[in-house]
């Protein structure tokens, strides 16, 4: 008892910097990947061209490093952000290329006949878009999207490196006062595990949230 | 001019001999995570509900929690129970346990895709259940989650600068210490970056050619 | 039921969104260099200083969740005279702690950062504070008999644990002890873990580092006693540590010397650093910065 009461405060406000990298990383994500994944469709070169350039960018290089360089070598440039938003920018940027791959293949697995009924309605390209084809890619994109949020909250760990004290480095800091390493990863693992829990069992809410029409009465 | 091309190349070959580290432990680990998930997604489908049951619980656990700090844990931990080995093998460990889990999804996914017809087909032909997995189901099966799991090998890649964490000395770490040592971490820090991504473009190739080969066989 | 339901959830998101809203002063800290430092700080009432917990030198109680440490409470000391009430710390790896420094993140180093002629290159520092020798961390009854770093060298199979970033690398390497047989970790905790569990036969930090981690772990593991201290050169090597400023910043560290001069070695400041082990016979004596930064 006396081991959660010296920890745990320290270890929830670790968590509140965790949660706040996860939510604002996972808003900026969501945002880039619908625009980068509905970008890479798009016939038009000039749209498709930087989809392209960052999804494969961002895919192909490690958060760690991206995270460094927008820290330390941005401000050579001129630019400098506080810690909290290069991470959540950083997070965002890096997740958001992996949920456009993901925006994208929900919405080319969508029957083609869709399109052409849509077509046929004589809706618009961007009716059809919007009224047909992303609200049956929308439950595909759930699944995979829920492991990508995971994927961020656990991304956060990497946060430490920029000085910001997210739930891992406080479990570092607590463990250089106390030296209990395994109790405290122990304990930092459950609350990473509960947290991501949480997380699933949100996006499972809204799985079936947006499944509803599907069930009958649900 | 902020750049400079001499220094450059002069910490070129220290990080080509560190990413020699990262790709060795990349394609141990993810050999290693594609013979587990394997295993672990079979012990899912099992008929004996507490196998099943321990292996989703586990693939959850393992799934929702740090690499970081699952790394830490085999690190410490293993050697008070005997166990020494090299930083450099738990680290190829614990990513193909983490990944594991991960491909075990795949897996998943990719057999529950395959139809029913084909079940049953195979039982009625009464087939071994060893003939049954390897020679229906798993050559249906894996083929079209070749690309998802590519995604999760570009994945592992970048996770391997973690391994900096238990004193394995792969690329990013190497960059690290050389920027350390001498305060210049943009060249070692952006020739990790470019390398990873290189690297990371022409496996996202090869993946995508591998999916239009499987795309034009069907 | 199900309206309340929605309800109690909404409820529920609405806490969790104001628990994560960023409270004012959070989101501040962008990176500020150039212009008037002291001027700055002066105004803002607050200076950031930055550390990265190694005790004693600069670390956060864990009961208090206070900054302290020699380097701290040092600064708190100088800064008040300085016109600068508060200092805020903010934490990062030792070995990012220059690099985030010239971008701009905090304004002062203060974690006992040693005085090297490389370091003198990216930063300026200001007169030293103190002056320690090294030390090493072995299994209880230093099984190896390691007595120092030349003994670590030749003593077969025997292998040096260091912190990444720190100067031990350094003095490893200079004595000729080969790369493979040092091991780099992440912070001096996974240090001593190493030591405890064997992948490393001893940790070599400072006098301090160790005596203060001895003090916390329940491990089996001791100081090496007698050690030889460390010589090269011809000279005894110690390590002088002292704070960091941006090259930009002389005019401020120029202030902070001024104030330093009359603080170091008064009885006032050996009673602020004797609770984190420092005691008189560390004083840095008429050491100064330019000389230790020429390679003195």
């Amino acid at each position: 008892m006396a081991f959660l009461q010296t920890h745990l405060p320290a270890l929830l406000d670790g968590l509140r910097t965790t949660l706040q990298l996860t939510v604002g990383g996972a808003l900026l994500a969501a945002a880039l990947a619908a625009v980068a994944g509905l970008g890479r469709r798009s016939p038009r070169r000039l749209c498709r061209w930087p989809a392209n350039v960052y999804v494969e960018v961002f895919r192909g290089t490690s958060a760690l490093v991206q995270l460094f360089w927008f820290y330390f070598a941005l401000p050579l440039f001129g630019v400098s952000l506080p810690a909290l938003a290069t991470g959540v920018l950083v997070l965002g940027l890096n997740s958001g290329a992996y949920g456009a791959e993901v925006v994208r293949s929900a919405i080319a697995a969508v029957p083609a006949g869709q399109w052409e009924a849509a077509r046929a309605l004589q809706l618009d390209e961007r009716q059809a878009l919007f009224r047909v084809i992303l609200p049956q890619a929308l439950p595909m994109m759930l699944p995979p999207a829920g492991n990508l949020l995971v994927e961020l909250l656990k991304n956060t760990a990497l946060v430490s490196l920029i000085t910001l004290s997210e739930l891992t480095f406080t479990a570092q800091v607590q463990r250089a006062a106390t030296l209990e390493t395994v109790p405290l990863f122990a304990l930092t693992l459950a609350i990473y595990f509960a947290a991501a829990q949480v997380l699933l069992a949100g996006v499972r809410r809204l799985e079936r949230h947006v499944t509803r029409h599907r069930r009958g009465r649900a | 001019m902020i750049w400079s091309w001499e220094y450059a190349f002069e910490v070129l070959p220290e990080l080509l001999a560190a990413f020699a580290v990262t790709l060795e432990a990349t394609l141990a680990g993810f050999a290693l995570a594609l013979v587990l998930g394997l295993v672990w997604a079979i012990a899912r489908m099992a008929p004996l509900r507490w196998v099943s049951r321990t292996a989703s619980a586990w693939i959850e656990l393992v799934r929702s929690t740090p690499l970081l700090i699952q790394l830490y844990f085999l690190y410490y931990v293993l050697p008070e129970y005997g166990l020494t080995l090299s930083p450099l093998v738990i680290g190829v460990f614990a990513l193909g346990m983490h990944y594991g889990c991960y491909t075990a999804e795949v897996y998943r996914a990719g057999i529950e895709a395959v139809p029913r017809g084909q079940w049953e087909a195979a039982r009625a032909l009464n087939l071994p259940r060893r003939a049954v997995w390897l020679r229906v189901v798993l050559p249906q099966a894996i083929p079209p989650t070749l690309p998802v799991l590519g995604n999760y090998l570009i994945a592992m890649f970048k996770d391997t600068p973690l391994l900096a964490a238990i004193t394995v000395m792969e690329m990013l770490q190497t960059a690290k210490l050389i920027g350390a040592g001498s305060f210049r971490y943009l060249e070692p820090l952006t020739i990790t970056g470019v390398v990873f991504l290189v690297v990371s473009l022409a496996a996202s190739s090869a993946i995508r050619l591998l999916e239009n080969r499987h795309a034009v066989r069907r | 039921m199900a309206r309340l339901r929605r309800l109690a959830l909404l409820v529920v998101l609405a806490l969790f969104v104001a628990w994560l809203w960023p409270r004012p002063g959070e989101l501040a800290g962008g990176a500020k260099t150039g212009g008037d430092t002291l001027a700055r700080i002066r105004e803002a009432g607050t200076v950031r200083v930055g550390f990265a917990n190694e005790a004693p030198f600069a670390y956060v109680d864990a009961e208090t969740g206070r900054l302290t440490g020699e380097a701290p409470e040092l600064a708190r000391l100088v800064f008040r005279q300085l016109g600068v009430a508060e200092i805020r710390g903010v934490l990062t790896e030792f070995g990012s702690l220059i690099p985030a420094l010239k971008a701009g993140r905090f304004d002062v180093i203060a974690a006992g950062m040693y005085i090297t002629p490389e370091r003198c290159r990216e930063i300026l520092f200001s007169d030293p504070t103190y002056a320690i020798g090294e030390a090493f961390v072995v299994p209880a009854g230093n099984p190896l008999g390691l007595h120092g770093y030349r003994d670590l060298r030749d003593t077969e199979g025997a292998t040096l644990g260091v912190v990444t970033g720190a100067i031990q690398l350094e003095y490893a390497r200079a004595v000729g002890i080969a790369d493979d047989r040092i091991r780099i970790f992440p912070d001096a905790p996974s240090a001593v873990d190493g030591v405890a569990a064997g992948r490393v036969s001893a940790y070599g930090a400072t006098v301090l580092t160790v005596n203060d981690l001895l003090s916390k772990t329940s491990a089996p593991l001791e100081r090496a006693e007698p050690f030889t201290e460390l010589v090269l050169d011809g000279e005894t090597v110690k390590g002088y540590g002292a704070f960091g400023f941006r090259r930009g910043d002389a005019a401020l560290r120029d202030a902070f010397n001024q104030v330093l001069r009359g603080t170091i070695g008064t009885e006032a400041h050996l009673e602020l650093v004797a609770p984190f082990g420092f005691t008189r016979d560390m004083l840095p004596g008429d050491a100064t910065a330019a000389a230790l930064c020429e390679g003195a």
